[in-house]
């Protein structure tokens, strides 16, 4: 261990699992960390690299011990050229878990970590020269980048950690910028979609105007023409001056137009239509009178017909008397009647005697029967036709009389409701009228009065609204004018707005253009970095063979190959030098063991092969022996050995057993320190058996 | 191997692959990849192009408010 800095000691506190202060002496030597998972390996390992680095092994990871109470601190002892530095790491309360190194001198001065340490401060944990970690689990391996540990490590070997993280960090950039570009690529070209599909419509709605132009065939207005028009037609309508409207803009002084129009309209038509409807009344009223004074008329000539017919049929007699002459008549029938039934009675006794000298059957005196019998027939031809006759006459005179009387009575009911009609009718016709009515009573002149007077207010209602047509359309002639204007005036903004929105597109461009530029940057660090490594894998092969070789002692894989066609991203593959050409992706053909020995690979080649002197000479690993079987954990601690005469090893492993059995065969028994963590409490963290070689 | 030289050496030849335009641009980053690593050319890329951007936004936000 000819170069740079060793790690003397470690004291850890209030980290992870170490809830109280405890310092671990490693003297400078190779430390090897045994025991169960869980027992706190891992912690040590871990403790050692933020000491060094400040960064836990996954992003944001809590690595404050919440039982302790002090702080969170590590403190490495180192020695160089026979001199102790001290590096001490605190970490800062707060959210960002961040931590400030203090490193101090042999001779207690502070030094920054910068001068003393530049590679150490520069590169990420596990990317140092011979800082490496190899982590635990395979899941965890990756780091929160594009690369796998195997391609950090060679990239770091080759001096190109940087380069491949620049690209990584433009490829990120680029991401964001083409995200950026979308989407304000997208905002401004619906705003110019949107403003240029409203120019468009307003240009359509304003050749639409121009195609019959309201202004007819005078010169196109200007906003102060059409204002000129405007107050023009408001005077005009309402017959005052408009020196009040100063400073009104067109639109309002158009609607203050319509509005003076409407009343206007209004007005007129309400005083027209008014006199209208009295003159219509009026003559209707005229007319009514007018017929029923006909009908009147009529119906007198009825009732003196009627009482003529009554006259007639009552024939000077009353119809009291009638109906006396009536009753005697039927009187004078009924006894007639009897006497004829009498007669008819006493002819047929008389027919049935033999005798020819009957009695009398009234007064039984002797008679003869064929003078008694011819008597009575003739009583009979006599008396009974003429008395049926007079009932029936009497009967049907005073029938006809009285339906004569009723049809009278009738009539004179209608004459008098045609009176009641007649003075209604007249209670409406004016004062003026009625004295021309008693004047001169003809009605038909007075209904023609009206009527003409009813003709010539509708004369004037419809010149009216003639006038109000013209005024109308011609109000809408301004209302297109002003339209024209406001289109004219939305276009002029548009028009603008077009010309702000080509400002936003002109930063646009250099926004594009800017990212243009770093994609172009990209492709020249792209095609800088494949070179390089074009030039320096096959080396990189070479060496990485040999480790893998030594390593694994694969009886037919004992090359490993990277892939020129992918650069920049190291595609590893196997090969036997018996067959070159055929090359394999490892996870296919190689074993368990040996692709476990694979992850080894990089770290011993690398180490074993840099003579550049380097500030910590140290080579940290986490569970190495994961997977493998005694051969080849016997092969990784003979590498190990080698490894270990040229840097401080630190390594973690489970296999408690092969390495107590191993290790004092391979290495000096004063170059190396076991500590075996074998158990843990809450108040004095892990318990710590410590044996030294 | 030095990263540092490595560094200088890498931006040197990308220089040489760019024309006279792009390379106004990739001098700040090289200068800033050189001397402070790749993470402050990332810094610088995205703090140039947030004032583009914001320029662009700002343009943006008053054209819809006109």
């Amino acid at each position: 261990m000819a170069y740079g800095f060793s790690v003397q000691s470690v004291e850890i506190e209030g980290f992870k699992g170490f809830s109280s202060p405890k310092r671990i002496e490693f003297k400078g030597r190779h430390v090897f960390l045994l025991g169960r998972n869980g027992n706190g390996k891992s912690s040590i390992v871990e403790a050692v690299r933020w000491g060094l680095f400040g960064s836990a092994f996954r992003p944001n990871e809590v690595i404050k011990n919440h039982h302790y109470s002090g702080d969170c601190r590590v403190t490495i002892e180192l020695m160089r050229d026979g001199e102790p530095w001290t590096l001490r790491r605190i970490l800062n309360l707060g959210a960002n878990r961040t931590s400030d190194p203090v490193l101090t001198d042999h001779l207690g001065n502070r030094r920054q970590i910068r001068e003393i340490m530049p590679q150490l401060d520069s590169v990420e944990a596990g990317e140092g020269a011979h800082i490496i970690f190899a982590p635990q689990s395979a899941p965890l391996q990756r780091q929160p980048e594009d690369l796998d540990p195997f391609e950090r490590t060679v990239f770091n070997y080759l001096g190109l950690t940087h380069p491949r993280a620049l690209l990584s960090n433009i490829d990120e950039f680029l991401e964001d910028q083409s995200a950026v570009e979308d989407e304000l690529g997208q905002h401004i070209t619906d705003a110019r979609t949107s403003i240029d599909s409203q120019i468009d419509q307003e240009q359509s709605r304003r050749n639409h105007i121009l195609n019959a132009p309201p202004w007819g065939d005078s010169l196109l207005p200007s906003i102060a023409g059409s204002e000129l028009k405007a107050r023009s037609f408001i005077e005009d309508i309402t017959g005052a001056a408009t020196d009040g409207f100063e400073g009104l803009s067109l639109e309002a002084l158009l609607d203050n137009a319509e509005e003076s129009l409407e009343e206007k309209r209004a007005q007129g038509r309400d005083s027209l239509e008014k006199d209208a409807t009295e003159f219509a009344e009026h003559r209707v009223n005229l007319e009514a009178l007018r017929d029923i004074r006909v009908e009147t008329a009529n119906q007198k000539e009825f009732i003196e017909s009627a009482k003529h017919d009554l006259e007639s049929t009552l024939n000077g007699v009353k119809i009291g008397e009638l109906r006396d002459q009536l009753e005697s008549a039927k009187h004078k029938a009924a006894t007639g009647s009897i006497k004829a039934r009498i007669a008819r009675d006493t002819i047929a006794l008389l027919g049935r005697e033999e005798s020819d000298s009957v009695p009398c059957p009234i007064c039984d005196t002797k008679c003869d029967r064929h003078e008694l019998s011819a008597a009575l027939v003739d009583t009979l031809d006599l008396v009974a036709p003429e008395e049926n006759y007079e009932v029936a006459d009497l009967e049907s005179q005073i029938q006809r009389s009285e339906g004569l009387m009723f049809n009278l009575n009738e009539q004179e009911s209608k004459l008098s409701s045609l009176k009641q009609d007649e003075d209604r009718a007249m209670s409406f016709v004016s004062d003026e009228d009625k004295a021309d009515l008693t004047a001169s009573p003809i009605v038909d002149q007075l209904i023609d009065k009206y009527s003409k007077k009813e003709e010539a207010v509708n004369a004037q209602i419809e010149n009216q609204d003639e006038w109000f047509k013209s005024k109308r359309n011609q109000l809408d002639r301004l209302k297109e004018e002003s339209r024209f204007h406001q289109i004219q005036k939305r276009l002029n903004d548009l028009q603008a707005d077009r010309k702000e929105l080509e400002r936003v597109i002109e930063a646009f461009k250099s926004l594009v253009w800017f990212g243009q530029s770093v994609r172009e940057i990209r492709e020249a660090v792209k095609s800088r970095l494949s070179d390089q490594l074009a030039r320096d894998i096959p080396r990189v092969s070479e060496i990485l063979s040999d480790a893998f070789s030594a390593l694994t002692q694969h009886p037919w894989y004992d090359r490993l190959i990277i892939s020129k066609a992918t650069l920049p991203k190291l595609e590893l593959r196997v090969a036997s030098s018996q067959d070159a050409s055929q090359r394999e992706d490892p996870t296919g053909v190689l074993s368990g063991q040996a692709e476990s020995a694979l992850t080894l690979v990089p770290y011993f080649a690398f180490s074993q092969t840099d003579d550049t002197p380097t500030e910590v000479y140290l080579v940290m690993l986490d569970d190495p022996t994961r997977a493998l079987d005694t051969e080849h954990i016997k092969i990784l601690v003979e590498r190990l050995r080698e490894l270990g005469r040229n840097v401080q090893l630190i390594v973690a492993s489970q296999e408690t057993e092969r390495f107590q059995q191993m290790i004092p065969e391979a290495f000096d028994g004063d170059s190396y320190v076991i500590i075996e963590p074998n158990g843990w409490s809450r108040d004095g963290g892990p318990n710590l058996k410590i044996q030294h070689g | 191997m030095g990263e540092d030289n490595s560094a200088r050496k890498f931006s040197e030849m990308v220089t040489q692959n760019l024309d006279s335009e792009i390379r106004e641009l990739w001098v700040p980053m090289s200068d800033n990849f050189e001397r402070e690593g790749p993470d402050a050319v990332k810094t610088y890329l995205d703090a140039y192009r947030d004032r583009l951007e914001g320029n662009v936004r700002s343009l943006l936000e008053q054209f819809n408010r006109s």
